[in-house]
């Protein structure tokens, strides 16, 4: 029989074209065909609409972008029952992976793919020799990163040459920060803007401090990655998938870099926001067992070490997986991450779980202070009436 | 052969010409109920409901068009204003461009044809492409125009998509700079090409000069084509997407966020369908009231050969 398989494009799917002909023969009668479908927001559009004409697939890629809605909405099933028939032992996967994936205490998918977002700095080490800074020292705290971002921020003429440090954008990129300093985006419920608490706002007026002192241009369309593989960045905010991007493939020897974890903030903590690239199962397949046979593969851990170790996906939240001395030993940013996943702030969903509609403004509303163009009193009044307006509207 | 057989078989011949005509047509008027009259007529009966996709719509009558209108939508407003401000800009500034160009063109002088693939050749490049090209061209720290402008001594360079102050005529250089050596330029090369050379010569004979010869005679004949574009023009300019969403994905601060581009993402990222569905037939019915308002303004300023008045 035939299962499909739902993909976002990239390198999730470009996996599963090496992983389907070996399931396929250990597996004969089982057919996996694989759509691959645009990356988000469109992915979720296109879900929602082969849900509703009885097309979706089988089994179904579902990052945590639209997840907790799709899975109120009966897009996804619920993976309780199947886990209790099959006895499929759960006690390797770690609770904040499950604890995600679980929608008014039902299981309706596995941390396929988990990452803290960005929580770490990407550095050039041999900008950061050049100026005597160690990397051990600048991550001492928040105010000894800016002061060597500055440190390292070189200009001529008048135009910034070196750039000491460009943070990242929108919520996934704000979040760690706030939360570093004590803050949070909304309340617990996802209805009430938080970011007027003071906690909040010192962590933006650090992000601002860096915009204006030691970045690119925000929103100047440049990609940060290929500027930190040209040597034009010395630190940039990074989250697990840059040790792939640029990777050593991109710098290709021209320095010795590396990836440590962003300091801890004022409230004692590395900020995190634990992200999952789920897999669930659509609630019309017809094929439950076997869609629930490729799930198990997917999330074996040695078919999960080939795709980490190259750049295919991030590491499940598996104990087994997050743990594995092969990628401790030799993949850069895994063994730098892997301490913060057990105990990994959630992920901030909406209440209205609108939380795509949300990001998108959080960009184009921050940009007036990233750029200078709005003071930051006056830039929030407008952040805050903006976001609200979001979180006040009905259920997605 | 009697006059009534005569007739009757006229009349038959007339019948199967007009089956005949059906028949052939019929492929495409099959294709426009199907794909575009029905689709159309679905998407009105949404535009009274809530629609998310994943479960059935539910009416909820004028809701949708009342939520557009009262302005409790904080960005249908603006969005509309900011498209009608860039058709205002832009379409004059096309139309012109391109005739400048045209009658550039249309001077008989050694190499035109290589200047009109020249001119011609930016409309070519893909919305998308363009976009991506000029982001590069304008990035406020790497950008070839920043730097050009230090180094002539400016200062303070500007951020262009950078900035809400400058993304929108960011956009209009970038989009001016495909479409004033593309289809309405060769449109009006075709226009002026047709303007019969008795007139000029009757309109020399007289003792005209250039400019003369350009305001009574070539725009006066012009007028149809002039006409054909800005109809074309403005519709297009209202359905800007495309560079706006590539280059700037509506920002920074919505500066760039048009009408098509809020629907889009109402749609897409929201999928508010019911509404999204809404905000197209709004969009819809103006596209129509200013194309129904050219059409009868024509009359007072359009000649066409041949007609009399």
């Amino acid at each position: 029989m035939e299962i499909h398989l739902n993909f976002r494009t990239g390198s999730d799917a470009e996996w599963q074209q090496k992983f389907i002909p070996q399931y396929q023969a250990a597996n004969p009668g089982v057919k996996l065909t694989l759509d691959v479908l645009p990356g988000e927001p469109d992915y979720w559009a296109k879900i929602q609409a082969l849900f509703a004409t009885g097309q979706v697939g089988d089994f179904i890629w579902a990052s945590v972008g639209n997840y907790k809605g799709f899975a109120l909405k009966n897009i996804f099933s619920p993976l309780d029952p199947i886990i209790a028939k099959d006895k499929y032992d759960m006690s390797d996967y770690s609770t904040p992976g499950t604890s995600n994936m679980t929608v008014n205490g039902k299981l309706y998918g596995l941390p396929w793919g988990a990452h803290l977002q960005s929580c770490a700095v990407m550095y050039n080490q041999d900008l950061l020799d050049k100026d005597g800074v160690k990397i051990e020292d600048a991550t001492k705290s928040f105010d000894d990163l800016y002061a060597a971002a500055v440190k390292l921020t070189k200009s001529s003429g008048g135009k910034r040459t070196q750039f000491g440090f460009v943070p990242s954008s929108g919520q996934t990129g704000m979040l760690p920060v706030v939360r570093s300093y004590g803050g949070e985006f909304y309340d617990q419920a996802g209805q009430k803007l938080a970011l007027d608490s003071p906690q909040a706002m010192a962590g933006i007026s650090w992000m601002l401090k860096m915009w204006k002192d030691a970045s690119i241009t925000f929103g100047g369309g440049l990609n940060s990655s290929e500027l930190f593989a040209n040597g034009q960045i010395a630190m940039v905010h990074a989250w697990y998938g840059n040790q792939f991007d640029p990777g050593e493939k991109a710098i290709n020897g021209k320095f010795k870099w590396d990836i440590a974890l962003m300091p801890k903030g004022p409230a004692n903590v590395i900020g995190t926001m634990f992200t999952i690239n789920g897999i669930a199962m659509s609630s019309i397949t017809k094929h439950p067992d076997e869609t629930w046979g490729y799930m198990k593969y997917m999330m074996d851990p040695v078919n999960q070490v080939q795709i980490v170790e190259n750049g295919g996906g991030r590491p499940a939240a598996r104990h087994s997986v997050l743990n594995n001395t092969e990628l401790m030993t030799k993949m850069k940013a895994h063994k730098v991450f892997v301490p913060l996943y057990d105990t990994a702030q959630p992920w901030p969903e909406p209440g209205n779980h609108r939380w795509p509609e949300f990001n998108t403004a959080v960009d184009q509303v921050f940009g007036p202070i990233w750029t200078g163009q709005a003071t930051i009193d006056a830039g929030m009044k407008d952040v805050t009436s903006k976001l609200q307006e979001i979180l006040d509207k009905p259920t997605a | 052969m009697q006059a009534g057989t005569r007739a009757q078989h006229k009349s038959r011949r007339a019948r199967a010409e007009n089956i005949a005509g059906w028949l052939w047509s019929s492929p495409w008027i099959l294709g426009f109920f199907i794909w575009t009259l029905g689709p159309m007529i679905y998407s009105l009966y949404l535009s009274f409901t809530k629609y998310s996709i994943s479960s059935a719509p539910s009416w909820i009558g004028w809701s949708n068009f009342q939520h557009a209108l009262s302005g409790a939508d904080s960005l249908f407003w603006p969005s509309l204003i900011r498209t009608f401000t860039w058709a205002v800009i832009v379409v004059p500034l096309s139309l012109s461009g391109s005739l400048l160009t045209a009658i550039l063109l249309n001077q008989r002088l050694k190499g035109t044809p290589i200047f009109r693939t020249l001119f011609f050749l930016p409309s070519l490049t893909p919305s998308v492409a363009l976009a991506l090209l000029w982001q590069w061209l304008f990035q406020p720290d790497f950008g070839p125009i920043n730097y050009l402008l230090s180094k002539a001594g400016m200062v303070h360079t500007p951020l262009w998509l950078s900035s809400q102050y400058t993304a929108m005529p960011s956009l209009m250089i970038m989009t001016l700079w495909g479409a004033i050596g593309g289809g309405t330029m060769i449109i009006f090369l075709a226009g002026l090409q047709g303007v019969p050379s008795e007139l000029y010569e009757a309109a020399n004979m007289d003792g005209a000069g250039s400019l003369s010869r350009f305001f009574h005679v070539t725009l006066p004949m012009i007028t149809p084509t002039i006409f054909f574009n800005l109809v074309i023009g403005i519709i297009g300019a209202l359905r800007t997407f495309a560079t706006a969403f590539v280059a700037t994905n509506g920002g920074p601060h919505y500066a760039t966020w048009f009408y098509i581009l809020h629907l889009y993402n109402t749609a897409f990222q929201s999928f508010d369908m019911g509404y999204a569905s809404a905000l197209a037939w709004i969009f819809f019915v103006i596209v129509i009231f200013f194309t129904t308002i050219n059409v009868r303004l024509s009359r007072h300023w359009v000649y066409y050969e041949g007609e009399a008045r």
